[in-house]
C-alpha cells in the first residue's frame, strides 16, 4: 500500500467522525432544531465502536456483506438503548438516532474500503450530501435530522460497499495503514470518553480535540514526498493552530458552549489534541516504506497511549499524543529488525 | 405485496436477465419499506415493526432466488439486503439511488464473470489484477500471456493488450511493442506506432546515460555500452537510419574491443552480427568463423553466420556449415525457435 492511502486513512479515521459531527450540529442549525449533545455523541460513539472494527474487517479481507450485517445492527442497537437508557428520549428519536448510527457505521464500512480498493467516492460524497439536502427538507426535527445523517451515510455506504460485492476477486488491499487508522479511529474517543469516565466536561475535550482539524487536513491533502518533511510542515501547521486556540482560549465560554468550570480541561485537551496530527504524520513515516507487521504493536501502544486520560485525567490528554509519538518512535526502531530477515528485505527491495 | 413481487420475479426470472431480476426485487423491497416510512412517520411503531419483520422474513428467500451477483442490480441488492435490517427505509432508498447511479467508471469490465475466450480471460486476468508495490503480477507471466494475445488476438483484443503492456512502463514492454509494429492489423500498427517514440527515448537516453560512463579506461564501461547500443537498435523500434547509427557505433566499439583482447568470443559474435546488418557481409562472416573458432558454438551464433552466407548466396559453404554442426542444429529444429523450420529445411536438403 502506498503512502497516499496509509495518510488517506490516518487523516481520514480522524477527520470522519469530526466532519460527522460538524455535519450533524450543522444540519440541527439549519433546521432551527438544537441537537443535543450527549445524544450527538452516543451516535457517533455507536457508529464508530461498531463500524471501525467492522471497517477493518472490510478492508482487510475485502469482503463487505458479513461486515454490515454485523456492525449495522450493533451500532442501531447501542444508540437506541443509549438513547432511551441514558439521554432519556422517547421511542421516535430513540429509532432516529439507532438509524443515524447505523447510517454512519455503513459510511464507515463503505470508505474504508473505498479508499483501500483505491476507488473514487467523491461522486457519491455528492449523492450522500444531497441526500441529506433532500431529507431535511422532507424531514422535520431533531430526529429529521438524525435521520438525514443516517440516509447521507446509507447512500455513501451503499455505493461504496456495492462494487466491492461486486468484485469477483476480492481486494485484499487493507495492510497495517487499514489497521493503524482504523485503530485511531477508536482512540479518537478514548480521549473524550476518558474524560467523561473521569467525572469531566466530556464537552470541553471534544471540542479542543477540533484544533487538530487543520494539520489533519494538511495531512490529507500534501503531496507525496519526504515523509519526514511532511511530518515537519504538519508540526509547523499544529504549533499555529494551536497557539492561535490558546490565544482565544475564553471565546467559547464567552459564546456560552462551554462552562467555566472546564476551562482547565479545555486547555490540556488544546495542548494535548494539537499535536495529534503530527503523531498521525510520524505513524505515516514508517508505513510509507512498508507495511511490516511490527506496527501492529505500534497501533495498540498508539491507542492506549490515548486511553491514558481516562486514567490519569484530564492530564492524559497532554500526554496522550507524546504516548503516541514514542510509539512511532518504536515502531520505527522495529523497522531494521524486520527488515533483518531476508524474505522481509526482498519484499522491501521488489 | 413484496412476497408477490417477488414471486413475479422468480416467475418471470427464466424470460428475464438475472440484473432485471434483481432490480426488480430491489424495487419490491423499496415500496415495502415506503410503507414501513410512512408507518413510522405516522407515528404507528407497532405496525412500522410489523411491517419491517415481514420484510426482514422475506430477505432469506433470495437465497433461493439466487439473483446473479455478477452484475450491479445483483450486488446492490445483495448490499441492500445485508444493510435493510438495520436501516430498514434508509437502506431501500440507499439501494434505489445506487441503482440509478450505476456502478463506478472503471469497473464494468472486471465486473463480468471471466469469458470463455481465452485471450479475453487473459485481458481481464491482467487487467483485474491490483498493480501493488507489494505482491505484483510477475513480470514473465504478464509478458507471455500479452505476448500470445498479440500473436494470436482479434484487432480490439491486440489494442487492449498494447495498452495493459505500456502501463507499467516495463522493460519487456518493448517486445511487445515491437511485435505489435509488425502486426498484420493496420490499426494496431498505428496504435503501436504512437507508443513507438517514447520507447526509443528511452532507449537512447540509457545510451546516453551509459556513453558517460565509457569515457573511462575501463573495458567493462564499453562493453556495456555496445551491450545497449544492440540493444537499442534490435529491439526494432529504433527508425532505420538511427538504428544504422547505433550498430556502427557498436561495431566501432566490438572492433576496438577484439583489438585489445582477440579471444573475446563474445566480441567477435556482436561484431559479425553488427557488420552484417551494415551490409558487409564477407567481414561479417569472418567474424562470426572467429566467434565460432573461439568458443561461442550456439545456434544463435551459427543462425547469423547461416543468414550471412544465405545473404552472400554462398550456397556451398551453407551446407558445410550445416554438416559441420549437424547435432546442434538437429536439436535446435526439434525445439520451437523462430529458426527451426528453416533449419528442418536445411538438414534435409545438406542430408
Amino acid at each position: 500500500m502506498s503512502e497516499p492511502i496509509a495518510r488517506r486513512l490516518l487523516a481520514g479515521a480522524w477527520l470522519g467522525p469530526w466532519l460527522a459531527g460538524l455535519a450533524l450540529f450543522g444540519a440541527g442549525w439549519l433546521r432551527g432544531v438544537p441537537i443535543d449533545p450527549a445524544l450527538a455523541g452516543l451516535v457517533l460513539a455507536a457508529s464508530l465502536l461498531a463500524g471501525a472494527p467492522a471497517a477493518l474487517f472490510a478492508a482487510r479481507c475485502g469482503a463487505v456483506l458479513a461486515p454490515l450485517r454485523l456492525a449495522l445492527p450493533a451500532a442501531f442497537a447501542m444508540a437506541a438503548a443509549g438513547a432511551v437508557l441514558w439521554v432519556g428520549t422517547e421511542v421516535g428519536g430513540a429509532l432516529a438516532a439507532g438509524f443515524g448510527a447505523a447510517g454512519l457505521a455503513s459510511l464507515w464500512i463503505g470508505a474504508a474500503v473505498a479508499t483501500t480498493a483505491r476507488r473514487p467516492h467523491a461522486r457519491l460524497l455528492l449523492a450522500a450530501a444531497a441526500g441529506l439536502g433532500l431529507a431535511l427538507w422532507a424531514l422535520a426535527g431533531s430526529a429529521g435530522v438524525f435521520m438525514a445523517i443516517g440516509l447521507a451515510g446509507a447512500i455513501h455506504g451503499l455505493g461504496t460497499a456495492a462494487p466491492t460485492a461486486l468484485a469477483l476477486r476480492r481486494p485484499a488491499t487493507g495492510g497495517a495503514p487499514a489497521l493503524v487508522g482504523l485503530l485511531l479511529a477508536l482512540a479518537v474517543l478514548a480521549g473524550p470518553f476518558g474524560i467523561w469516565l473521569a467525572g469531566d466536561d466530556a464537552l470541553a475535550a471534544a471540542m479542543a480535540l477540533l484544533v487538530a482539524l487543520p494539520g489533519l487536513g494538511a495531512l490529507a491533502a500534501l503531496p507525496e514526498g519526504n515523509p519526514w518533511r511532511l511530518g515537519l510542515a504538519v508540526l509547523l501547521t499544529q504549533a499555529l493552530a494551536t497557539n492561535l486556540a490558546l490565544f482565544i482560549v475564553a471565546a467559547p465560554v464567552a459564546a456560552d458552549l462551554l462552562p467555566v468550570a472546564s476551562l482547565g480541561t479545555f486547555r490540556w485537551a488544546l495542548l494535548g489534541g494539537g499535536f495529534l496530527p503530527v503523531f498521525c504524520a510520524l505513524l505515516a513515516a514508517p508505513l510509507a516504506a512498508r507495511p511490516p507487521r511490527a506496527l501492529l504493536p505500534l497501533a495498540v501502544l498508539g491507542t492506549l497511549g490515548l486511553a491514558l486520560p481516562a486514567m490519569i485525567g484530564p492530564a492524559g490528554l497532554l500526554l496522550a499524543p507524546l504516548a503516541g509519538i514514542l510509539a512511532a518512535a518504536f515502531g520505527a526502531m522495529l523497522w531494521p529488525t524486520h527488515l533483518a530477515d531476508p524474505e522481509n528485505r526482498d519484499a522491501a527491495r521488489a | 405485496m413484496a412476497r408477490r413481487e417477488a414471486r413475479r420475479a422468480r416467475l418471470l426470472g427464466s424470460h428475464r436477465r438475472p440484473a432485471d431480476q434483481a432490480a426488480l426485487i430491489v424495487f419490491g423491497f423499496a415500496l415495502l419499506q415506503a410503507l414501513v416510512a410512512l408507518a413510522l412517520l405516522g407515528g404507528w411503531w407497532a405496525a412500522a415493526l410489523l411491517l419491517h419483520l415481514g420484510c426482514c422474513a422475506l430477505l432469506p428467500l433470495l437465497r433461493r432466488l439466487s439473483p446473479q451477483r455478477g452484475s450491479w442490480a445483483g450486488s446492490v441488492l445483495a448490499v441492500m439486503a445485508a444493510a435493510l435490517p438495520a436501516l430498514g427505509p434508509l437502506a431501500a432508498a440507499a439501494g434505489l439511488l445506487a441503482l440509478l447511479v450505476g456502478a463506478p467508471r472503471g469497473f464494468d469490465s472486471a465486473a463480468e464473470a471471466l469469458p470463455e475466450d481465452p485471450m479475453e480471460a487473459r485481458l481481464a486476468a491482467i487487467a483485474a489484477a491490483p498493480d501493488s508495490p507489494v505482491a505484483p503480477l510477475p513480470s514473465g507471466l504478464m509478458l507471455e500471456a500479452l505476448g500470445d494475445v498479440l500473436r494470436w488476438g482479434t484487432g480490439p483484443q491486440k489494442a487492449r493488450a498494447l495498452s495493459l503492456a505500456t502501463r507499467g512502463g516495463h522493460r519487456g514492454g518493448d517486445a511487445l511493442l515491437h511485435l505489435a509494429l509488425l502486426d498484420t492489423d493496420g490499426a494496431v500498427r498505428a496504435r503501436a506506432e504512437m507508443l513507438r517514440p517514447d520507447a526509443e527515448r528511452r532507449l537512447l537516453a540509457e545510451v546516453e546515460s551509459l556513453r558517460a560512463a565509457a569515457r573511462g579506461p575501463q573495458q567493462d564501461g564499453t562493453r556495456m555500452l555496445a551491450r545497449q547500443l544492440d540493444r537499442a537498435a534490435f529491439s526494432g523500434l529504433l527508425e532505420t537510419d538511427r538504428a544504422a547509427l547505433c550498430r556502427a557505433e557498436a561495431a566501432g566499439l566490438w572492433l576496438a574491443i577484439v583489438e585489445q583482447s582477440p579471444d573475446d568470443a563474445e566480441a567477435r559474435a556482436a561484431l559479425g552480427r553488427d557488420l552484417m546488418m551494415l551490409g558487409d557481409l564477407p567481414a561479417a562472416s569472418a567474424a562470426l568463423e572467429a566467434a565460432l573458432a573461439h568458443g561461442v558454438a550456439t545456434a544463435g551464433v551459427v543462425g547469423w553466420l547461416a543468414e550471412c552466407l544465405f545473404r552472400a548466396r554462398d550456397f556451398a559453404a551453407l551446407e558445410a556449415l550445416v554438416a559441420r554442426w549437424r547435432p546442434l542444429l538437429e536439436e535446435e529444429a526439434r525445439g520451437a525457435s523462430p529458426l527451426a523450420p528453416a533449419w528442418r529445411l536445411w538438414l534435409r536438403e545438406a542430408r
